[in-house]
């Protein structure tokens, strides 16, 4: 049965670590967690609207503006910025361990 | 039989942070826009212009700077454990053009940018770009360039499908960040004229100039220095800049010193700059 429990336990844990990694790859493999910020959607609507005026040539490329979505390795703040690999897969990691440790002696009897 | 018990409560425990995480569609939706717009910095409000003190005003035709239009400023870090982008739309400022065979020879410039209106697309690091540590927002709201000299500049080129005039040039001047002022010199500048016709008009009133450039700064030479610069931030701060100018003045509203310009005194100061077009 324990046997049984902990297999359990090992497949929960890959199934939302594997997916939590993959997502993370997928958006990018960014620091932090960034969610589509209406302000930045508004710049890049109006980006060149005033300096596209003068040609290309009068003015440096800009990078354009990352707005996607972003699933992080670490939260970026409290509510949805807060979903990350950390938060997600951290609970994840932890479970495991204290499956797998308990019961086990982490320091030798004395005596 | 403890191990499945375990498991249940951390599922439980899941489904109820994912409860708290997640909100019901409308109200979530609301939310979550109110909450972007905070995390974009700007919840406060920015100068819309900056007072041109007359003497400055004087000296030939004075061009302002349009703000909250589009974006004018691009700060870009590379450092080895990531690449970080703010912008900011609130730059404000004005120049000076020069004479009508050398409009591109600014008598004078100054621009703002408001340390708060950074947005990085992170609440949190927009907030500690504002402390202490950082910028120190509190002290020293603004970073500030006043052109000093605009030299090296080149030919005039016309582009055939706008009819602005552009020069490559350098720009002199004094960045004044984090309370420390550095003077600069900013090779491979762009200075474009554009007079107003039907096509600016939809966009912007009066005769137009635009101000780009792109430059490095060292976080160090203006005194900020932390264990995180070099790491998450890199010391060479990368700032690519685009700003666009019009004669218009900007909306009156805003407190002006006492030795500004009126505008009735500026009218007849108020030539179209010989754009060479």
């Amino acid at each position: 049965m324990r046997m049984f429990a902990r297999l359990f336990v090992l497949v929960l844990v890959a199934g939302i670590l594997v997916p939590t990694f993959m997502l993370w790859d997928a958006t990018g493999r960014k620091g932090f967690t960034a969610l589509p910020n209406p302000n930045f959607e508004q710049m890049q609507k109006s980006d060149g609207s005033l300096s596209g005026l003068f040609g290309e040539e009068a003015a440096p490329a800009q990078a354009p503006i990352d707005n996607s979505f972003r699933f992080g390795l670490l939260p970026a703040g409290v509510g949805p910025e807060a979903m990350s690999v950390a938060m997600v897969g951290g609970p994840a990691i932890l479970l495991g361990l204290m499956a797998f440790c308990r019961g086990k002696k982490v320091c030798p009897k004395k005596g | 039989m403890k191990s499945l018990a375990l498991v249940v409560s951390a599922l439980a425990l899941f489904s109820a942070a994912g409860l708290a995480i997640a909100q019901p569609a409308e109200k979530g939706q609301e939310r979550r826009q109110e909450r972007s717009r905070q995390s974009s910095a700007p919840t406060q409000e920015f100068p819309k212009s900056l007072p041109v003190p007359a003497e400055t005003a004087k000296k030939g035709t004075v061009y302002y700077c349009i703000t909250a239009k589009e974006r004018q400023i691009t700060l870009h870090s590379d450092a080895p454990v990531e690449q970080i982008d703010g912008y900011s739309i609130n730059v404000v400022g004005y120049a000076v053009a020069g004479p009508k065979d050398s409009p591109a020879k600014l008598q004078a410039g100054e621009w703002h940018l408001p340390v708060a209106s950074i947005d990085t697309g992170n609440r949190m690091r927009n907030k500690h770009l504002t402390e202490a540590g950082w910028l120190d927002a509190a002290k020293f709201p603004n970073i500030i360039f006043k052109l000093s000299e605009v030299k090296d500049i080149g030919e005039a080129k016309t582009d055939e499908t706008t009819g602005a005039t552009s020069y490559e040039c350098t720009l002199v001047g004094d960045m004044t960040l984090h309370g420390i002022t550095k003077q600069m010199t900013i090779p491979g500048a762009k200075i474009a004229f554009r007079k107003g016709d039907e096509t600016t008009a939809r966009e912007a009133a009066g005769d137009l100039m635009l101000v780009s450039c792109k430059f490095k700064i060292k976080l160090s030479d203006f005194g900020v220095s932390n264990k995180v610069v070099g790491q998450k931030v890199a010391e060479d701060i990368e700032l690519t800049t685009k700003l666009v100018h019009t004669t218009v003045e900007p909306s009156k509203g805003e407190e002006k010193p006492k030795d500004a310009a009126k505008p009735d005194e500026k009218k007849d100061e108020k030539k179209p700059v010989q754009s060479g077009s």
